[in-house]
């Protein structure tokens, strides 16, 4: 059987895919899979399971008109009918808006909706998502030696000198690092 | 220095490689889907240069793509530095550590990709790795992170932990049976992805295999290596009998099978890709078992040929366009001049 995509090489690829409810039946070479994007990274059966969730989703509510439609993330300006297309967030801020829409989708396909995994403590600040438009330079060194100094002072004024040890350390870091690699 | 591909480990007789991704984007600029080429650009640069100055960045050395040409770059994938979605981006950057075990790239799917590979089988070392500069990283830069979500990336099937972990597996035996393709969806029970990782259509040329695992979520790092380590052992052990009960069957034929790839590889003039990955297979499984045994070099990684003869790598030695013929000459002798002689 020939590749349904180019029907030239051999097809040595047979799936079958259900989208919306409709069961296609798919026969791609080696070459094609690839060049679609199923690629080498080895998630193909999962990403490709969550855009069918998605689009699927999506094909249900329109019909309804669903005010789902208008939803659209204010920091980079994603769409809730662009995100069911294409399956991936746009921003962090995404996940506030599309997040708990897709919670049940996730857990299915993660089997939990929960991180347990390890904490993340920012240095840099707040993890509030919101705090920033995108053209302002965060990495900006004297921001974060700023937000260092405020904490040290914190730190010293409950006496903790362990945590303005810690922070001490970093803020030399940052003075003192030079670029040898670069 | 050696790079992983040259060195032996833990269950090597199986066991290629062992390998950890972390994936993370940062709070400050639009993922992948939405950022526009002067975001990435800017990114990358910024990042990169907040990145070279941690004492831990001092190994390393730094690469925008742009600078690199088509076949370096490809060279570059097929080792394992980066990864193949890199390699389509026109904005990228990566820093990679000389013995090539541990890279990050910036501006991949994610904005963040920490990768750490150690040979043989070895978890744990590429985790604590990878958690090291993870938290070297994370100190200097800000990640997109939730108390829910955990780290946010990119497409949700990586959201959570972000950490894929893998092993690069060499099953011959297995390969050769038919027991590979129910072993393949097997393992899909258990969250794990299996697939074959050279030829065209991840048939398993050269019979060697990856498995990874699937769910990033509601599972802890430790939790997910646990489980990979353990599925690993079984596979480990499924091949090991498997390859036993081949020797006890008719251990002439698997003798004389070994004994003429060896042979072939040492005097042929011109390779076929996929006839040599065969034949470095055999061989490979001949000096696992004990069948073979180098008199120079004792411990050379036969998996360094089947890295070395992948098309980029070897375009590196040949030069930028040789003919299908030149290449299939240049693939020969490059086997010739580094296949170890036996006894």
């Amino acid at each position: 059987m020939l590749c349904e995509n180019c029907n030239q090489n051999e097809a040595t690829i047979h799936y079958t895919e259900v989208i919306n409810g409709v069961k296609t039946e798919r026969h791609l070479c080696g070459k094609c899979m690839q060049e679609l994007d199923y690629s080498m990274e080895g998630e193909f059966p999962f990403s490709k399971l969550i855009k069918g969730i998605l689009s699927s989703h999506l094909m249900q509510n329109s019909k309804e008109a669903n005010p789902m439609l208008h939803l659209c993330c204010d920091k980079c300006g994603m769409s809730y009918q662009d995100f069911t297309k294409i399956g991936k967030f746009g921003c962090a801020e995404c996940y506030n808006v599309f997040g708990p829409l897709i919670l049940d989708n996730i857990k299915k396909i993660q089997g939990s909706s929960t991180h347990v995994g390890r904490k993340y403590q920012s240095v840099c600040g707040t993890d509030d998502l919101s705090v920033q438009e995108f053209d302002s330079t965060v990495t900006d060194d004297e921001a974060k030696l700023k937000k260092l100094s405020e904490k040290l002072q914190s730190a010293l004024a409950i006496e903790d000198y362990e945590q303005a040890a810690k922070l001490r350390d970093e803020m030399k870091l940052i003075r003192g690092g030079t670029g040898k690699n670069a | 220095m050696l790079r992983w591909f040259e060195e032996s480990g833990a269950n090597d007789d199986v066991v290629i490689s062992s390998r950890i991704r972390l994936a993370r984007n940062l709070a400050d600029y639009p993922f992948s889907p939405r950022i526009t080429a002067e975001q990435a650009d800017k990114m990358i640069h910024e990042a990169g240069r907040t990145l070279l100055k941690l004492p831990a960045m001092k190994p390393y050395h730094d690469y925008v793509l742009e600078d690199l040409d088509e076949i370096q770059k490809e060279a570059l994938a097929e080792r394992n530095v980066i990864s193949r979605y890199l390699l389509k981006q026109n904005k990228a950057m990566f820093l990679a550590a000389e013995d090539e075990k541990s890279s990050i790239m910036l501006n991949e799917e994610d904005h963040i990709r920490i990768q750490c590979i150690e040979a043989g089988m070895d978890l744990e070392t590429a985790y604590s790795r990878a958690l090291g500069l993870d938290e070297a990283v994370g100190g200097v830069l800000h990640y997109a992170y939730d108390e829910n979500f955990g780290f946010l990336t990119t497409c949700p099937s990586n959201v959570g932990t972000g950490m894929k972990a893998s092993f690069d597996l060499h099953l011959p035996a297995l390969g050769n049976s038919k027991k590979i393709q129910a072993l393949i969806s097997e393992v899909g029970h258990f969250g794990i992805h299996m697939k074959g990782l050279y030829g065209e259509d991840g048939s398993g040329c050269g019979h060697i295999y990856r498995i990874s695992n699937q769910k990033t979520m509601g599972q802890t790092e430790e939790e997910i290596v646990g489980n990979l380590e353990n599925l690993a052992s079984q596979i480990i052990t499924q091949e090991r009998e498997c390859r036993r009960h081949i020797v006890k069957n008719d251990k002439g034929k698997l003798e004389d099978e070994i004994y003429k790839s060896y042979g072939i590889l040492k005097y042929s003039r011109r390779l076929k890709y996929k006839d040599a990955m065969l034949f470095l297979s055999e061989v490979k499984l001949g000096l696992a078992m004990g069948i073979l045994e180098f008199t120079e070099k004792a411990n050379f990684i036969v998996y360094q040929l089947m890295i070395g003869i992948q098309p980029a790598n070897l375009k590196l030695i040949s030069g930028s366009k040789p003919s299908e013929d030149e290449l299939e000459e240049t693939r020969a002798a490059f086997i010739r001049e580094n296949l170890p002689m036996i006894n």
